[in-house]
């Protein structure tokens, strides 16, 4: 139906496939528009930091557009729902040279570093970003530590900023 | 306390609410019925709980104001089941007596319209939440709210705005302010359902709190676990069929009351005209809407304006009268929907589900293809027209409320504890409730005339 569509199945298939998590999903597309993805998708501040309604619909759209599917598994410790969105693989003729304004294998990189951390780390990374660059709060760290409380211990603030340096984003 | 006095309130939904003079409850309750007579408080008797909604629903002008002492009352109650569930050496009289004080000041920094004022903000880039406006009142010394609180205890002001704005639960306290079963929940879902007159679903209050447990649940957002758990509430199986109940009777309000299509509507005018009214403020023009300088919202959306006092000036009988001067005085588009507004001339709407209901024997997934696709057919037809001539509203609701809101936190999900002592979170358990977790999506369009509603009904093919 548009281009923001087309680009959740692209990015699904650039990060191999499978991303699971809403809140993954989410903060993908968010650190990979800082990083010059130019979706053209709006954010806003909510309870998991930067989220964007055009990718909720955008992502609805792609299941019935784009071949992306979604599935609902529950967390064996106490049951709490998460979704899992998949596309089907691609052949390589089927792969585009560019992610909106990214290059493809740049964006299969970036991707791949954001994956192998979990989501409550990317969430912090998403919300640092948001804190330095959006509202321009000065003391960023004392922030996110007010916002997120026992999310940023155990080294998982520490975490977040260096995904943040590993995809080039650099906040002060 | 010499100036003390019992004070008592009647209210529809809780029956008698008593603040106390005498007692171990003297010093909070009366400290309650101070911050009640402030004039930032007194603001929220201009402020109505469903903004519009009595648009559709006469009865539904209950206010915020209305609803924060009865947040109160229900938080009293939790914070009694917590010290008949805690051990002595977890109970904290101070934290518990905190976290009923800010229950009552929740809403303080709600304005006008809520959601549809806050919708104009997002639109014009403004980042500030109606909970960061409330942590603002509460810690301003120049105000009524701060000295009240100081008062009462050195640094609690502070308290109440770190518990009110934090986004993750500290402790079991803060439950009562953020939950599943928190107090502002439990009172808004039964207050708007009386009001409203809807009778949508029933909700068990007594059962369920009857039934109300503590347990850890992990508050890593999808499938992370490592997360430290947070201590909340959650309920015991018994109540179950309560649970579903009380889940079903919120899905039902979303439904039927806060995303109803003439209230949706509504909203889209008054989001137009507030942009109208800001931009006109924002380059020094407020004349040509018809309003003078010193109108609260020309103040507030002029270049600098968005003081807290001048938040302050905000309700929504001042937004009314503003309404009024446009309709009367303005001109061209801001003018026109002021009067549509002040008469009730609504657009017209057309709702896609409607459009396209479910067939016999079709999956959900043919259903919401066909429906998308008559979206793509609409928006074609429409082209530029769309957000201009044309207002577009979506949302997306499931079992835990509208998508993208703060219903899905993992700390406002219902738990169940099982006999075994573990916890589950309920779709797990229910397979009524698990059916409604998979998100439904609501996209209207409202139109100035039938006649051009019509046309996109039919127009540019299938």
């Amino acid at each position: 139906m548009t281009r923001q569509d087309k680009l959740v199945a692209d990015v699904l298939a650039a990060a191999g496939g499978e991303i699971i998590g809403r809140i993954r999903l989410q903060k993908i597309f968010y650190l990979l528009d800082q990083a010059g993805l130019e979706s053209g998708l709006t954010y806003h501040y909510h309870h998991y930091g930067p989220f964007s309604r055009d990718l909720d619909e955008a992502v609805g759209n792609a299941q019935v557009f784009e071949g992306v599917h979604e599935e609902v598994r529950y967390r064996q410790v106490d049951g709490m729902p998460y979704s899992v969105f998949t596309v089907p693989a691609r052949s390589e003729a089927d792969i585009p040279p560019t992610l909106g304004r990214l290059d493809a294998g740049q964006a299969r990189e970036l991707i791949t570093t954001m994956k192998q951390d979990s989501a409550t780390v990317l969430e912090l990374a998403a919300t640092i970003h948001w804190l330095a660059k959006n509202e321009r709060v000065s003391d960023w760290k004392a922030e996110l530590v007010r916002r997120k409380g026992p999310k940023t211990e155990r080294g998982r603030a520490e975490k977040a900023v260096g995904l943040l340096e590993k995809l080039n984003l650099h906040v002060a | 306390m010499p100036d003390a006095r019992t004070q008592r309130v009647r209210d529809p939904v809780h029956g008698l609410i008593v603040f106390e003079k005498d007692g171990d409850n003297a010093r909070r309750d009366q400290t309650a019925w101070k911050l009640l007579n402030a004039p930032e408080f007194q603001r929220l008797r201009r402020i109505r709980q469903l903004g519009v909604s009595e648009f559709i629903f006469p009865g539904a002008t209950h206010t915020r104001f209305a609803h924060s002492i009865g947040v109160f009352h229900t938080a009293r109650k939790l914070v009694e089941i917590l010290k008949q569930r805690l051990p002595d050496h977890d109970w904290d009289r101070g934290r518990a007596d905190r976290a009923v004080l800010a229950a009552l000041v929740h809403d303080l920094g709600h304005g006008p319209f809520s959601h549809a004022f806050e919708s104009v903000q997002e639109a014009r880039n403004v980042r500030k939440r109606h909970e960061l406006w409330t942590a603002e009142i509460i810690l301003d010394p120049k105000g009524h709210i701060q000295p009240i609180l100081e008062r009462y205890g050195h640094g609690v002001a502070e308290d109440l705005a770190n518990l009110l704005t934090a986004e993750v639960p500290q402790d079991i306290y803060h439950a009562v302010v953020s939950s599943s079963f928190d107090a502002d929940r439990l009172d808004y879902l039964r207050r708007d359902r009386l009001m409203t007159g809807t009778g949508a679903g029933a909700i068990d209050f007594d059962w369920l709190l009857d039934n109300l447990q503590i347990a850890e649940i992990s508050q890593g957002g999808d499938d992370d676990v490592e997360a430290e758990p947070v201590t909340t509430f959650c309920l015991h199986e018994k109540a179950l069929q309560a649970a579903e109940s009380f889940l079903l009777a919120r899905y039902h309000l979303f439904e039927q009351v806060y995303l109803h299509k003439t209230t949706r509507g509504i909203e889209a005018l008054i989001r137009g005209l507030l942009l109208e009214i800001a931009r006109a403020a924002d380059q020094g023009r407020p004349e040509s809407m018809g309003l003078a300088a010193d109108d609260p919202l020309v103040g507030f959306f002029s270049p600098g304006g968005d003081t807290l006092a001048n938040y302050l000036a905000l309700d929504d009988f001042g937004v009314w009268a503003t309404i009024a001067r446009v309709a009367q005085r303005g001109e061209g588009f801001a003018a026109a929907i002021a009067k549509r507004l002040r008469d009730r001339k609504l657009y017209k709407a057309l709702d896609v589900n409607a459009e396209c209901p479910v067939l016999p024997g079709e999956e959900p997934d043919e259903t919401e293809q066909r429906r998308l696709r008559e979206i793509q057919r609409i928006e074609t037809f429409l082209g530029d027209r769309l957000g201009t001539d044309v207002f577009r509203d979506r949302a997306s609701v499931s079992i835990y409320g509208e998508i993208g809101e703060d219903e899905a936190k993992r700390h406002k999900m219902l738990s169940i504890r099982l006999r075994d002592g573990t916890t589950r979170e309920i779709t797990v358990l229910s397979p009524t409730i698990r059916t409604l977790g998979k998100p439904r999506t609501l996209v209207r369009y409202y139109f100035p005339t039938a006649g051009k509603r019509n046309a996109a009904r039919s127009g540019g093919g299938t």
